[in-house]
């Protein structure tokens, strides 16, 4: 294992409720990264 | 969706059974397809790994029977060097462990439920790590540790577990790490050992990180 990994232990019992919350957040991650790059396109280019 | 795929699918959730019609053990949940949700939403290629502690190594899975190394004079060996070595050799093969296999490896049967903090406290491992200061004496009895002795430990891909795990282990990175805690608002950040998120998992019902 890499030392840049880090671990994750979840219930199993919980798995499919987390992996529903990991990508409804997914998508406003996006979203939001969608927007701030349109934005940025407002400004000159940063070096 | 065919009638035939429908049922297909309902055996497979029930039984645990291949494309191909096998049967293995019972499953209850579409593991494999939580497995690729679970990777791919994380954004990760390293598959989650399925850890189920059971009173006896399940019927039909390999032991994993990696030499052992002569004993140390505290008597320490196993058939790696620590637990956690066991994530790393089960991304892609199923086996199951027993007692023994982890004795090299102090703080990791401890927080498994292996052996008790009274049968591993004069081993030499342990004294490296509070001698060093790594570890301090005051919160070795406050780790999360397994309550129920297990008879036996099996890892493996959570894609192909032949039966329902009780924690799904993931390694990520720094970017992975942030996803993980952006979505799950409870996620418990946790440092050393590292191994006893694993009992935080089973024991508490926690999700959990470790960052040491």
């Amino acid at each position: 294992m890499s030392n840049s990994e880090m671990t994750c232990a979840i219930p199993a019992s919980q798995l499919a409720d987390v992996v529903s919350k990991i990508e409804a957040a997914g998508g406003a991650d996006l979203a939001v990264a969608g927007y701030a790059a349109e934005d940025m396109k407002r400004f000159p280019p940063v070096n | 969706m065919s009638t035939g795929n429908w049922f297909g699918n309902l055996v497979r959730r029930v039984f645990g059974g291949g494309a191909n019609g096998e049967v293995a053990m019972a499953t209850t949940e579409d593991w494999a397809g939580l497995s690729q949700r679970l990777m791919s939403s994380v954004g990760t290629d390293v598959p989650p790994i399925a850890i189920t502690f059971s009173d006896a190594p399940p019927d039909g899975v390999d032991a994993f029977d990696d030499p052992m190394p002569p004993p140390l004079e505290d008597g320490r060996t196993g058939r790696v060097s620590a637990g956690c070595v066991f994530w790393m050799k089960s991304t892609d093969r199923t086996f199951s462990t027993v007692a023994e296999d982890h004795g090299n490896c102090s703080v990791g049967s401890l927080t498994h439920g292996l052996k008790t903090l009274e049968e591993v406290g004069g081993n030499s491992d342990v004294a490296a790590v509070l001698e060093c200061g790594w570890v301090t004496m005051d919160v070795v009895p406050l780790i999360p540790v397994v309550t129920e002795k297990p008879g036996a430990i099996t890892y493996g891909p959570l894609s192909e577990t032949p039966i329902d795990p009780d924690v799904v282990m993931l390694r990520v990175t720094g970017r992975q790490l942030m996803v993980l805690s952006d979505a799950l608002p409870d996620l418990s950040l946790q440092g050393k050992p590292q191994c006893h998120i694993v009992a935080m998992a089973k024991e508490h019902g926690v999700a959990a990180a470790s960052v040491g």
